[in-house]
């Protein structure tokens, strides 16, 4: 047996310390809106978690589940067919301007990304400038 | 000790899934050891199915383990009731007293079960059943909580916080959990402190043996590689292991440093693989047990990214391999195995990743040393013997 002398915990403070010290956070991650956690709830993008709310959520439903006793439930099903004509066109009405929102929302977080290639394209270029121009100075 | 029925939805010796594992081993390494046990179980073919479909017929089978199988038929449910209650939970809403009672009433259930439960109990020392969230668990249990022990297979989901489950927690006689982290979940949420308990573990064949070369061989994978084994699905995070990977490469090719280094999957399900990384992603989908094996001890290390295992046999197996182990921090059962084993590291972001990776990859001894630990401490807690030992004390213990 080897000489077990491995502490894992040890190991995962310098590999963090390590991260923090290389600024390898400074180089951006090329998956959009994501600092790297993959979960859309912990990084604090706003735009990115309700785009991520909405592609699952947009679409509303009339009703809830009907539950309770026999009574409940026969005195609740014939409320819901009386009142469906009413409410049926309301909530499809609504669900069509929710799915529109989400559209909008999601060319928002699209755009997002492509200004930021553009500000990294540009920040490339203006650093292959300031070369050239220290170059061409000589 | 008179015979011990071990009830679960769903059971043959074929069928996946963990906590269908764990009863069959348990069943097999029991039979094994002398103990007079039946499995209980309905006529579902398993947890994918129509859980309204009667697959199999009702009545006595034969494992080919050597311990009967006794199958009852399901009652007929209402599947879209039922589901627009779970999608409710899924999406981490709170549901309400009634919709919890229908939750239960509308998922897989066999009154028949529970009766003969209830009309056969004295032939039985105990009923353990497995996992918590289902039918026979709850009902069954209910149908003689002085005779009950549940296996529960806790993990901290929508389904563990349904009030309806507190009374089954305080009725059974015991509560056997795979991992530490389970057992406090449930000790931190529920009050189980008069309970009888034990964390025991799940055992596995600790003899196993993976040889690399022989994969290397016959697969042609000569590039280090990272192995993941199971389910190909966002609900195991393999979506982020893959989109991890893929940036891991990215990064290093930007860097002028390009790596050879491989993701290897193996097992059944689907995900997409990012056509810029085919080369790079190998999927082998279901592959023998003696490849997986070879596949483990031929790769740098398994990364384990769901945040969701109550116990994570493809670790265990990976050490046993000799390899180490990269876990997900969220996932407080593999980060504790890792942490008491000294056996593997763990990510919560990419950053993590890529640092456990290059350090897996530029640290082989330590690799080893860590694998090494690893392997003694799944040899010491499960294997079967210590495992069989325990639960047959505990069992007589309650008593």
């Amino acid at each position: 047996m080897s000489d077990n002398k491995i502490n894992v915990e040890e190991i995962m403070k310098e590999i963090r310390e390590n991260i923090e010290k290389s600024g390898a956070k400074d180089i951006p991650l090329s998956f959009a809106g994501d600092n790297g956690s993959g979960s859309v709830a912990s990084n604090g993008d706003i735009l990115h978690e309700a785009n991520e709310y909405f592609k699952t959520h947009y679409q509303i439903e009339p009703y809830g589940p009907i539950t309770g006793n026999p009574i409940k439930v026969f005195i609740k099903r014939a409320v819901r067919k009386s009142s469906s004509f009413i409410v049926k066109p309301i909530v499809s009405q609504q669900n069509n301007l929710n799915f529109h929102f989400w559209k909008v929302s999601e060319a928002v977080e699209i755009q997002r990304a492509q200004v930021e290639d553009m500000r990294r394209t540009v920040a490339e270029l203006e650093e292959k400038v300031a070369l050239y121009e220290k170059e061409h100075k000589k | 000790m008179k015979k011990i029925g071990f009830v679960i939805p769903w059971y043959a010796d074929d069928i996946p899934g963990g906590a269908e594992m764990l009863l069959r081993g348990m069943a097999k390494n029991l039979t094994e050891r002398g103990i007079e046990l039946e499995v209980l179980t309905t006529c579902v073919k398993e947890f994918g199915a129509d859980w309204n479909e009667n697959y199999y017929k009702p009545g006595k089978d034969k494992s080919k383990f050597g311990f009967d199988i006794i199958r009852f038929p399901v009652r007929k449910r209402d599947t879209a009731l039922f589901d627009s209650i779970n999608i409710l939970l899924i999406n981490g809403h709170k549901i309400n007293d009634d919709q919890q009672e229908t939750f239960m009433e509308e998922m897989v259930n066999s009154p028949k079960l529970y009766d003969y439960i209830k009309e056969h109990k004295d032939e039985y020392s105990y009923f353990v059943y497995t996992p918590y969230m289902f039918g026979p668990t709850y009902y069954g249990s209910m149908a003689c909580p002085e005779k009950s022990v549940l296996i529960p297979c806790f993990h901290d989901e929508a389904y563990f916080h349904m009030e309806i489950f507190c009374d089954m927690y305080s009725k059974v006689k015991g509560l056997v959990y795979n991992a530490r982290p389970e057992f406090e979940l449930a000790n931190k949420y529920y009050d189980l402190e008069n309970m009888n308990q034990i964390v025991l573990g799940t055992g596995l064949d600790t003899k196993i043996e993976g040889r690399a070369e022989r994969f290397i061989k016959k697969f042609k994978i000569t590039d280090p590689f990272i192995i993941y084994a199971g389910r190909k699905d966002v609900g195991k995070n393999v979506d982020t292991l893959i989109k991890y990977f893929g940036e891991y490469l990215l990064r290093k090719e930007k860097a002028g440093k390009k790596s050879d280094l491989k993701l290897v999957l193996i097992g059944g399900g689907k995900i997409d693989i990012p056509e810029e990384n085919k080369d790079s992603i190998i999927d082998l989908g279901f592959v023998s047990i003696e490849e997986k094996y070879d596949a483990m001890a031929a790769a740098k290390f398994l990364c384990q990214p769901s945040k969701n295992e109550s116990f994570s046999f493809v670790i265990m197996e990976s050490w046993l391999c000799g390899r180490p182990v990269l876990v997900h921090e969220d996932c407080m059962v593999t980060q504790d195995f890792a942490l008491q084993t000294n056996g593997g590291l763990w990510f919560k972001d990419y950053y993590d990743f890529e640092a456990c990776t290059d350090f897996y990859l530029d640290n082989e001894d330590k690799c080893k040393i860590m694998a090494e630990t690893g392997c003694s401490y799944v040899k010491e807690n499960f294997d079967w013997d210590v495992i069989c030992t325990r639960f047959m004390d505990f069992l007589e213990k309650l008593d």
